[in-house]
């Protein structure tokens, strides 16, 4: 076990002041973007119109008659994906101009479910969500920037591994919680640092450690791309691409009957990077908590519209989905976001006071390891 | 090591329940609805509850405010 002697002291205040100190701006923007994003949901229901109510007894349009609407509206352009909204009966029809189309060039529609109508939404990406959202994820860098937030991040929790080691030798003689408002403008600051540290420490790993995962999201999908959707597509390999595309309808029915217990919320049209060339793709979710935020990816013949393939998605995938809620904290209904809110600010505080902490040792010439080494006898 | 100098177990008796508190509050909403939801507000709201002290916090100079302007109306008449 380490002894916390004069010398790991330093090497620990040394650990905290440098990942602290390299990681701190990106971390503060994470932060402060962060706040608005746990709201993205609510914001962006908010920016819909209402959705027109129809009477239960007038049946829905086909699926495939949406489609239709969608790519009627866009005439240079072909349908690649047709996403299910969990809670409403509204459906979003991303078309482009090619199936290899990037973010940037994919064009977004809303459809009532229920009577086919187009539903007037601004384009997500556009928008003051839009940019909070790409300064968060990825500083508008791409895989480059969200690699490097991904860095930032592992700094961050080292700083925390660190501030955790640190706090034995300040509270030696403190009570939990005691800040000492009679001193210097540092040591109160320091204890409010210290309080403040240590009881966001779980929440900020945890959403800490997901977030770095989350930066792996391209590498992992790409990865499952080269694997596990070569070879669920893999009995189609040699046979002729098909001209005439089955029914959406009759595609989301076979699955219904394939497994009930699960929702469909994706279809990916055939030559998109999610199907294949012979197939659809296809992407469910469960109805439990946890089932509910895990993707089920299926196959369908695009031609017959059968179900080819069905599997679970491996680990590595699965990891990634699960790190999803426990860094948005939307997984708890609203209470759970406003706590994530406050811990959120906390957080901020912890930030700019531990800024502040070391803007002003330059005066006193004390750094952290002295400090520490003051209040923690030799061993 | 001095009399007044408390033990590791005694500095992070308080902070490993704030910790398993946390820990557990994030656990229970993933699990499951409805009950564990409301369990887990209550577990994660103690990190916050233990926070609170930042709400009496007095970030301004040594003197408070009202020493400030007793000495600057004392100094006036002068």
């Amino acid at each position: 076990m380490l002894t916390l002697n004069s010398r790991s002291i330093r090497i620990w205040a040394w650990i905290h002041k440098w990942t602290s100190l390299i990681s701190t701006l990106f971390i503060l923007m994470l932060c402060i973007t962060g706040l608005p994003l746990v709201f993205e949901h609510e914001i962006e229901h908010a920016m819909m119109p209402e959705l027109e109510q129809v009477s239960a007894d007038i049946p829905s349009p086909s699926l495939d008659s949406i489609l239709a609407s969608a790519e009627a509206n866009r005439p240079n352009e072909q349908a690649l994906y047709f996403i299910l909204d969990k809670d409403d009966p509204l459906a979003l029809v991303i078309t482009a101009e090619s199936t290899m189309a990037g973010p940037d060039d994919l064009y977004y529609q809303a459809f009532n479910l229920r009577n086919g109508h187009k539903i007037d939404m601004p384009q997500p990406t556009e928008g003051i969500m839009y940019v909070i959202k790409k300064l968060h994820v990825d500083m508008f860098a791409g895989l480059p920037g969200m690699l490097f937030l991904g860095g930032m991040t592992i700094l961050m929790l080292i700083a925390i591994i660190s501030g955790v080691v640190l706090y034995t030798p300040f509270m030696r003689k403190l009570e939990f919680s005691e800040i000492r408002q009679s001193k210097g403008q540092r040591t109160r600051w320091l204890d409010l640092h210290n309080l403040l540290g240590i009881v966001t420490v779980v929440w900020l790993f945890v959403v800490g450690l997901t977030g770095a995962i989350n930066t792996l999201a391209m590498p992992i999908e790409q990865v499952w791309q080269a694997t596990e959707l070569i070879d669920m597509a893999s009995t189609h390999k040699d046979k002729p691409v098909t001209s005439q595309l089955a029914s959406l309808d009759i595609v989301a029915e076979n699955l219904r009957k394939e497994r009930p217990d699960l929702t469909l919320l994706t279809i990916a049209m055939p030559n998109t990077p999610f199907a294949s060339p012979h197939h659809y793709g296809l992407y469910m979710v469960g109805a439990t908590a946890v089932t509910s935020r895990l993707l089920t990816p299926a196959l369908a013949d695009a031609g017959t519209g059968d179900i080819t393939s069905l599997r679970e998605m491996p680990m590595y995938v699965k990891a990634l989905f699960i790190s999803q809620p426990l860094h948005f904290g939307d997984y708890g209904g609203l209470p759970l976001k406003i706590l994530w809110v406050i811990l959120d600010l906390l957080t901020i505080v912890v930030v700019v006071s531990g800024l502040y902490l070391w803007i002003v040792r330059r005066k006193s010439k004390v750094n952290i390891a002295q400090l520490a080494n003051n209040n923690e006898e030799p061993e | 090591m001095k009399s007044n100098s408390k033990s590791l177990g005694k500095i992070f008796k308080t902070p490993l329940l704030i910790a398993f508190a946390s820990a557990l509050g994030l656990l229970f909403a993933l699990l499951s609805d409805g009950v564990f939801d409301v369990l887990s507000w209550l577990l994660l709201s103690v990190p916050v509850y233990a926070s609170r002290g930042l709400l009496k916090f007095k970030s301004n100079k040594n003197i408070s405010m009202n020493q400030k302007t007793q000495k600057a109306q004392y100094e006036s008449l002068n």
